[in-house]
């Protein structure tokens, strides 16, 4: 991780007082100019999301709903679900391990324009900084959200951009008035091809590779487009 | 109406059972007492003085045993000899008194042969004597002039009514020689009001048959007056009497006192004087409703100058001072009377919910009518019937004060059973509604558990016996799969179980999980294709590519329901694992579609074609549950490549 992105203000949502600060250690070292604020429980999340206005939230699902409730993933699923509502923009990391959870709420997670990357707490520690460090860019990572399945899954307009991109070589511009969509929209949907063919922008950008072709040589292999 | 009749018919069983007593005259020793009472309590209330006008003259005791000593021949008991009497007469004459009565039985008087007493009545026109019309009788002096025997012989009888009381006095009557005869009382009236105050007497207007002296109507006694109903002796011309009210009505002479000279000329002069035997041995004397006596020791008895002289008194008192004479009101009015104070009687139950309240109102009642009727006859002379009228009263009062009372006990006993009543009611209704649930519960946990095995264990079933017969039969893989099953099979208790201990529904995933179907649609479907797609079957085997998007549902769906479509998809999906072969690709969309709500799973792989034919249990459910939501189920062999399209279309509520 030799690219340090700087964020201005993240924001930790976790119980467990170990983790936090390990994670706002782990943030420091990183990201040395980043303000961090920390929240225990939903409640005093949303004090400080109603209060600051936030680049990343870095989020536990386990989570109690105030000081006197215990710990359970529906509120962490309900907060999640809350801000993504209000705040269509804001990045997102999910470290938490439950993240299959998630599942159920991957309607609202597909058509989140700003970054959002899930990651189980089992992973390294490389690993998931480098998810935080998608999160922050706006990218989306969700794989491990569904079960293994054999395939690709992903969504009508996704393929339909696959295959206008790829079999007719339209621009995003092209791409968007086809949809009838805008080009934020088309831009999003790539967003999230790349998530669902497993391009890693920032890995193959720093490789020097062009992200839509890329995605097009996979579709292909995968069966995807002709 | 009817209600009202029986509710109120106690009283006016009363009221009429109070007339009937009256009307055959049982109520009249009540009507008496009352009376009397009243009476008394004028007597006390309103006391009046001395008589100015009457004085009597007392032939005492004394004097008649003195003239007894004093006369030499044998006489008989109670005789006073004419000399004595005459030799008084003449000393009480030169005073000049007004009138001059001379209430002594003719029997009493032992004559003389000068027959003196005859020649001062004949010659003084306002000496009057006394003879008695009832039987027994006795006829007046012998030797009087026809004008004396004509004008100044006048009746000295008094009615007794049935308890021996004396309430009324004789104005005259009709003797046997069909004449009408004063009284001793009316007679000295007359006289004195004529001589001294130019007053005459004619017959009465408003009722012919009474006189009127001056302005004044003496009330006359009717055989209906009153309480006056059994009394035979209602006859001639009777007034109800009022006795003076005072302890000394009247200023005494004695006889020996004017015979010895001792003289007060004031108490005779222009006077009414009344002479009698006051002597209690000798007397007659009769008993009197209230006290009056101012000669015998019991003071409710009188002789009879002391009667005389308080009905002459009661006669001059009212033509001279407007002071009432006793009457009773016609006999329709008196009904009439009654029966309102019956009818007032009949509502004191309603004035209040207090029991104590109602009876110090009824109280407060009587003691107004008491007040009224003492009131009336104190100013107006009103005899009331009020004996009859508190006997009304009290009864209605007491009675409907009960029946009022035992109303409201008997309201509030039934408003009591009808909440102990509604109370069951309710009760059963709530337990007829738990048997309802519980039996709904009971359905619906059957439901769960067919539901949790079709698409759990029986699928993994289903495929082994796929795989069984498959003719490379890989035992390793086939006992891996008997494992899961077996896993599937135990989880499915815990499944059930814990399904069952919840309160919410839940639709169990298959994979041992249990998912709430209160969760938004679009969220149960997402988890339950992940979950199910997760499962090991063939079919997915050679899948490349999967399209997945369940829009949110835009309406209310009940937790059934959504727990429904999520096993419809469930089942949906087994099919494409179970009976598809080299499925590509899989599409699995819910959309809103205009007013429905879509949701469809289509698939590229090849499948026997019986499938689309058999009706299983998922199939049946399937159109249940369409039917459920009013909308369409469908299975068909895909329109535009090789495969099959299931879709569950129903319009959005």
């Amino acid at each position: 991780m030799s690219k340090k992105i700087r964020a201005n203000k993240i924001l930790v949502v976790d119980d467990h007082d170990l983790v936090l600060r390990g994670m706002i250690a782990l943030l420091k070292t990183h990201y040395p100019d980043a303000e961090i604020k920390t929240a225990r429980t939903a409640q005093t999340a949303w004090t400080v999301i109603n209060t600051i206005s936030l680049d990343l939230v870095i989020l536990d699902l386990s989570i109690p709903d105030n000081s006197d409730s215990g710990s359970r993933s529906e509120v962490g699923i309900s907060l999640l679900k809350d801000l993504m509502a209000q705040s269509p923009d804001i990045n997102i990391a999910v470290i938490s391990t439950e993240i299959k959870a998630l599942i159920r709420v991957i309607h609202e997670i597909d058509h989140h324009q700003g970054g959002f990357t899930a990651s189980n707490k089992a992973l390294p520690e490389e690993e998931v900084l480098k998810r935080i460090s998608n999160a922050l860019d706006g990218c989306s990572h969700t794989k491990e959200i569904k079960a293994q399945h054999r395939g690709t899954h992903l969504k009508e307009p996704w393929l339909k951009v696959l295959k206008l991109a790829g079999e007719e070589g339209l621009q995003d511009q092209t791409i968007s008035e086809r949809l009838c969509v805008t080009v934020g929209t088309v831009r999003h949907y790539w967003k999230k091809i790349y998530d669902v063919l497993e391009i890693d922008p920032s890995d193959e950008k720093q490789d020097g590779r062009n992200l839509r072709i890329l995605s097009q040589i996979r579709a292909r292999e995968l069966g995807l487009i002709e | 109406m009817r209600q009202r009749l029986r509710k109120f018919s106690i009283g006016y069983g009363v009221i009429l059972f109070v007339l009937m007593l009256r009307s055959l005259g049982l109520s009249e020793p009540f009507e008496f007492l009352a009376f009397d009472k009243f009476l008394a309590y004028l007597r006390r209330l309103q006391p009046e003085p001395t008589s100015s006008r009457i004085t009597l003259v007392s032939l005492d005791e004394a004097f008649l045993k003195g003239l007894a000593q004093k006369t030499s021949s044998p006489l008989s008991k109670g005789s006073i000899s004419e000399a004595s009497l005459s030799e008084l007469l003449k000393r009480l004459l030169q005073h000049d008194p007004a009138v001059l009565g001379l209430d002594i039985a003719s029997t009493r008087i032992l004559p003389t042969d000068e027959r003196t007493l005859a020649q001062i009545v004949n010659q003084n026109p306002s000496v009057l004597t006394v003879e008695k019309a009832l039987e027994p009788k006795i006829s007046s002096l012998t030797n009087l002039s026809t004008s004396a025997f004509e004008n100044q012989v006048v009746v000295n009888d008094f009615f007794v009514d049935w308890d021996g009381k004396v309430r009324r006095a004789i104005l005259g009557v009709e003797n046997g020689d069909r004449l009408f005869h004063k009284s001793l009382s009316f007679g000295l009236a007359e006289i004195y009001l004529r001589q001294q105050h130019q007053i005459g007497t004619s017959n009465g207007q408003r009722d012919p048959e009474t006189v009127k002296i001056g302005d004044v109507e003496i009330p006359r006694l009717l055989s209906n007056t009153g309480s006056y109903r059994r009394e035979k002796t209602i006859y001639g011309l009777q007034m109800l009497m009022n006795y003076r009210r005072s302890q000394e009505a009247f200023p005494i002479l004695l006889a020996g006192d004017i015979l010895s000279g001792q003289i007060q000329p004031e108490l005779i002069r222009d006077r009414i004087l009344i002479i009698g035997i006051t002597d209690p041995s000798l007397a007659a004397y009769s008993i009197t409703p209230v006290e009056i006596s101012q000669f015998l020791e019991v003071r409710s008895q009188a002789v009879g100058i002391e009667l005389q002289a308080h009905a002459t008194s009661q006669i001059l008192d009212a033509v001279l001072d407007g002071r009432p004479l006793l009457k009773s009101s016609p006999s329709l009015l008196e009904y009439v009377w009654i029966f309102a104070i019956g009818l007032l009687g009949m509502e004191v139950g309603r004035f209040s919910n207090s029991i104590a309240r109602n009876l110090l109102s009824l109280a407060c009642l009587l003691l107004l009518l008491f007040v009224l009727s003492l009131w009336a006859m104190s100013v107006w002379g009103w005899w009331l019937p009020i004996a009859p009228s508190f006997l009304v009263l009290s009864l209605n009062g007491i009675a409907y004060i009960a029946y009022y009372q035992s109303e409201r006990t008997w309201k509030r006993l039934v408003e009591e059973r009808d909440r102990i009543i509604n109370e069951r009611d309710r009760a059963l209704g709530e337990r007829d509604r738990a048997l309802v649930d519980l039996k709904s519960e009971r359905r619906t946990t059957i439901e769960t558990a067919i539901h949790a095995i079709h698409n759990g264990p029986l699928q993994t079933l289903a495929l082994l016996m796929r795989r069984s017969q498959a003719p490379d039969l890989d035992t390793a893989i086939l006992q891996a799969e008997l494992k899961i099953l077996d896993q599937e099979i135990r989880s499915l208790g815990a499944d059930l179980t814990q399904a069952a201990m919840t309160d919410h529904i839940s639709l169990s995933l298959g994979n041992g999980q249990m998912l709430n179907a209160a969760l938004p649609l679009h969220e149960i479907l997402y988890t339950v294709f992940d979950v199910t797609l997760g499962r090991d079957f063939p079919a997915f085997e050679a899948l490349q590519v999967c399209i997945t998007d369940f829009e949110p549902y835009p309406g209310n769906l009940s937790p059934e329901l959504k727990r429904d479509i999520g096993y419809f998809l469930q089942e949906a999906l087994c099919n494409v694992g179970k009976h598809a072969i080299d499925v590509t690709k899989l599409t699995v969309v819910g959309q809103v579609l205009g007013q429905n709500y879509c949701l469809s799973i289509k698939d590229n792989g090849a499948a026997a074609d019986h499938l689309l034919l058999h009706q299983g249990t998922g199939t049946q459910q399937s159109q249940a549950l369409a039917a459920q939501l009013q909308g369409q189920f469908s299975r068909q062999p895909s329109a535009s490549s090789q495969g099959v399209h299931c879709k569950l279309l129903w319009p959005l509520r």
